[in-house]
């Protein structure tokens, strides 16, 4: 059974834990951390104490061994020994100093040229000359002691920090100086009998830049490390004469509370750094207890807490799984704290006795429904049947009626059915009769053949076709009617409409009893049963042998045409290109020479005039039979311009005045191609030969409406010979020749009107002056005006 | 304006029609054309071109020919002699078109006039 947070019992639990729990948690955490600032700050206190103390007695160890040396050298045999450079006797005196104090690991000697003269330690520095180095110049000038920085000695490997003396003669000068080396280790190991109780804690000095004179690691005093930058270090280099910092020391993963404390007349300083967690060691050695307590005091808590919850919540939700129970009577008797002597069994006992009650309420008033509705089944049920007989009384009455009306109308269906048969019987056998009839007699020939090919009707007009009889065809094959060259493929084309397909126009050759062949055109037809099983197939067949032959002849006049046409247009061109030329180089030289009289000449110009008209009319016939073979295309053109373009050609003609009257105002667009030039030069062609003397040629463009079209009306006048009424037709028919002075083919004029025609317009011929064909002719070319709308979908 | 000298003389005539070479070349030597060289087919033309020295100015193509058309001729003889003038003459016009597309100077139909054909060389020759 899971915990329900919102349940009475866990309330009274969960009260009961704050209550008894959260005073002694706050009193303890405050307790608690009001005791680590007090332990830290007498732990800093400490510290820093130390530090001063460690800060004094390094002053006081430096001044002895400065003290020390300042006495050494004072002593007379020292002096005279130094004086008169007795190395022998400077030596024992070194060696007495050395031997008699731990403060230094080696001394030596220098005379008063900076030379040394002696060492207690290392005899190769004997002989060496440090007037150069800053101490011992300062030491030979003037008579004093100086501690040094420390510096790394060649000598002995390491970092050394020295301590000089001046050593004067009795006279006061000054004849050397004594220098010792100080034994940091002796030193260190002395100020470690004063080292702080805290476990884990170091300490060092520094100078006055930070470097590390002595520390308990041998490894930073060796590199002479640079501790400036340490919390402490910085405090004491910024003046601060002591205190405490706190900071992390990453090379350790540590933080440390560092105490420092300054050495001014050394202007050295001393650094204890102590971990802070040693720091607070005490206080979480008292938080451990602390915990286990409140931890315990937690646990006795819920013990009490559930035992009250128990106790006060448990009749109450006995109570509640009651009345949820409370049609079951065993279980909810027995979750009832009825046996109680407080007021909640008080509670319990009313809510035994209300509940006894409702439930005699309940099963009186169920008994009373029971009976009510045994009562409305039983009523339904009558009313169903009821019903039923009902209906089924009235279908059978409407199925008596309907079973009558039905016979009465299959006696009248029966009877007409009768006349209709015999009326139909009648009507197939006059059909059947009439198609047979059609069919026999039919102009077309017919065949019938059923699905295996065999021949089932045969018609007169076959008969006719193939010189068979019906009589012979029928019942035989089909493909006896076809001559051997072409039977295969011929069965094959039969061969679908057994598919379904149906033949139209196509060409079959049929063979005839005598031999010969006849090409036949033929549809055809499939004829199918109802149950869409192909009864036969019908054909009929039109016979085209003589218009495939006409055709065949058609095609090879055509290419003799295209081919006379070409011989025309390639060698008589070369002919009359010879002769031209040939005439016109004679009629040169004869006239260069003065030998061309002048019938001569005529007779020379008459025959070129005449070659050029010859070239001229196998251009026109070249042009009628691009015309019929449809070779040019209709587009937009300008009426006006080409009408120029014609006239231009004309306008100077060696031996002939010429005038054109013709005004191109603005464009007139038609539809035609480049030949519609060709209408007006063949007009001024033909105006020039059938006319003498002075020629004028009239041009004059109009639009003009004929039978709701507009039309380009191009006025077209000369003042030749004319046309004589009855001739007028003629001129535009071909191979027909005007009655004119000129002679000409005629072609060209058939030209004219085939042309205009072929562009959608028409030609018309009339007199120049009314009545009088002999001041000229006016011919008149009208062509469809091409509107805007039109040319923008050509 | 005196014609280029650039080895470059003369008028050749291609046609397969020998009486009009005759005539074409009694009527230079009229005029005073120097007749570089005659041929009666193409291929003939091509290789009197090629040994042809100095090379005519100006040839004459006809274009009915066997068994090189006259067009087939002019597109050779512009690819060994590019600045070749050529005359294309037939008596067909409806290849006009198609010739100058194939870098004909000039079409000339036939007949032509002995001036104009005169005219045209004689302008081809002396641009």
């Amino acid at each position: 059974m899971g915990v329900m947070l919102g349940s009475l019992r866990t309330k009274v639990i969960v009260l009961f834990l704050l209550a008894m729990i959260l005073p002694i948690v706050i009193v303890g955490t405050a307790g608690t951390i009001y005791y680590r600032d007090v332990v830290r700050q007498t732990i800093s206190s400490n510290e820093q104490a130390q530090a001063q103390t460690l800060a004094l007695l390094t002053s006081s160890y430096i001044d002895g061994a400065v003290s020390f040396l300042d006495n050494q050298s004072a002593r007379p045999e020292f002096q005279d020994a130094l004086m008169v450079g007795n190395v022998p006797r400077i030596s024992t005196s070194l060696a007495t100093i050395s031997n008699s104090t731990l403060v230094y690991n080696w001394v030596y000697v220098i005379d008063s040229s900076g030379r040394v003269v002696s060492s207690s330690t290392y005899p190769n520095v004997v002989g060496e000359n440090l007037s150069s180095n800053p101490m011992i110049s300062q030491l030979l000038v003037n008579d004093t002691n100086i501690v040094g920085d420390p510096v790394y000695s060649n000598v002995t490997g390491k970092p050394e920090i020295f301590v000089g003396t001046s050593v004067l003669s009795p006279n006061g000068t000054i004849v050397g100086v004594l220098v010792g080396a100080l034994d940091t280790d002796y030193y260190t190991q002395t100020i470690t009998e004063a080292k702080s109780s805290i476990p884990d804690t170091v300490f060092y000095v520094v100078n006055s830049t930070g470097s590390v004179l002595v520390d308990k690691n041998t490894s930073y005093m060796n590199d002479i490390a640079d501790f400036s930058s340490v919390p402490p270090v910085q405090m004491m280099l910024a003046g601060k004469e002591s205190g405490v910092a706190e900071y992390y020391n990453p090379v350790e993963n540590t933080t440390r509370l560092g105490a420092f404390a300054q050495i001014p007349k050394y202007h050295w300083g001393v650094v204890i750094a102590v971990p802070v967690s040693a720091l607070y060691a005490p206080v979480d050695n008292v938080i451990l207890p602390f915990i286990s307590f409140i931890a315990l005091l937690s646990l006795l808590a819920v013990g009490v807490a559930y035992f009250f919850g128990r106790s006060l919540a448990d009749p109450i939700l006995a109570i509640s799984s009651a009345s949820n129970k409370i049609m079951d009577d065993d279980k909810y008797s027995k979750l009832l704290p009825t046996g109680r002597k407080d007021e909640i069994g008080d509670l319990a006992r009313s809510f035994s006795d209300m509940v006894d009650r409702v439930k005699r309420d309940i099963v009186e008033r169920k008994k009373e429904a029971e009976a009510r509705e045994q009562l409305m089944v039983q009523l339904e049920e009558k009313t169903v049947d009821l019903k039923k007989s009902y209906e089924e009384l009235e279908v059978k009455s409407e199925e008596l009626a309907a079973q009558t009306e039905e016979i009465e109308c299959a006696n009248e269906e029966l009877r007409c059915t009768n006349d209709e048969l015999q009326n139909l019987t009648g009507s197939l056998r006059e059909t059947r009769d009439y198609l047979e009839k059609l069919i026999d007699n039919a102009n077309a020939p017919i065949i019938v053949w059923d699905p295996n090919f065999i021949i089932t009707r045969f018609n007169h007009a076959f008969e006719r076709l193939s010189g068979f009889t019906a009589y012979e065809i029928i019942g035989k094959n089909f493909s006896i009617l076809f001559p051997s060259d072409s039977r295969e493929e011929t069965m094959n084309k039969i061969q679908k409409t057994l598919k379904g397909e149906q033949w139209e126009s196509v060409e079959i050759p049929i063979l005839h009893k005598s031999g010969g062949v006849s090409i036949v055109l033929w549809n055809s037809a499939n004829i199918y049963a109802e149950d869409k099983s192909l009864l036969a197939t019908i054909a009929q067949g039109q016979d085209i042998t003589r218009r495939k032959q006409a055709e065949k002849e058609l095609e090879d006049s055509k290419y003799q045409a295209e081919l006379y046409l070409d011989l025309m247009g390639h060698d008589i061109s070369n002919m009359h290109q010879i002769v031209m030329t040939q005439l016109e180089l004679s009629r040169d030289i004869l006239n260069i020479e003065g030998r061309l009289e002048g019938e001569d000449r005529e007779l020379i110009d008459t025959s070129i005039t005449t070659l050029e008209r010859a070239s001229r009319l196998i251009d026109n016939v070249r042009k009628l039979q691009k015309l019929s073979s449809h070779e040019y295309s209709l587009e937009a053109v300008d009426l006006s311009a080409l009408v120029k373009d014609a006239l231009d050609q004309y306008s100077i003609i060696p031996d002939r005045d010429i005038a054109i009257k013709f005004s191109q105002d603005g464009k007139r667009m038609v539809r035609a191609n480049a030949l519609l030039k060709d209408v007006f030069g063949n007009l001024a062609d033909n105006a020039v030969k059938h006319s003498s003397g002075p020629l004028t040629l009239a041009v004059n463009i109009n639009k003009v409406s004929h039978d709701s079209k507009s039309y380009y009306r191009v006025a077209f006048e000369d003042n030749g010979h004319g046309i004589p009424d009855d001739k007028k037709e003629e001129i535009f028919q071909r191979f027909k020749r005007g009655q004119t002075k000129a002679r000409g083919t005629g072609l060209g004029l058939y030209l004219v009107k085939t042309l205009v025609e072929g562009f959608g317009g028409y030609v018309e011929v009339e007199n120049r002056v009314l009545e009088d064909y002999t001041k000229g002719a006016r011919f008149l070319i009208y062509l469809p005006v091409l509107e805007e709308n039109d040319a923008g979908t050509m | 304006m005196m014609p280029e000298q650039c080895n470059h003389a003369g008028i050749a005539i291609v046609d397969d029609d020998v009486q009009l070479v005759r005539t074409y070349e009694l009527l230079f030597k009229h005029k005073h054309i120097p007749v570089s060289f005659v041929a009666y087919d193409g291929l003939e033309a091509i290789e009197k071109l090629r040994k042809a020295e100095p090379k005519p100015r100006v040839i004459i193509i006809d274009y009915r020919m066997e068994p090189m058309s006259g067009l087939d001729l002019m597109k050779e003889v512009l690819a060994i002699e590019p600045r070749t003038k050529i005359i294309f003459v037939s008596g067909d016009d409806r290849i006009q078109q198609e010739s100058v597309d194939a870098g004909a100077a000039v079409f000339l139909k036939k007949p032509t006039g002995i001036r104009t054909i005169t005219d045209t060389v004689n302008h081809l020759m002396n641009p």
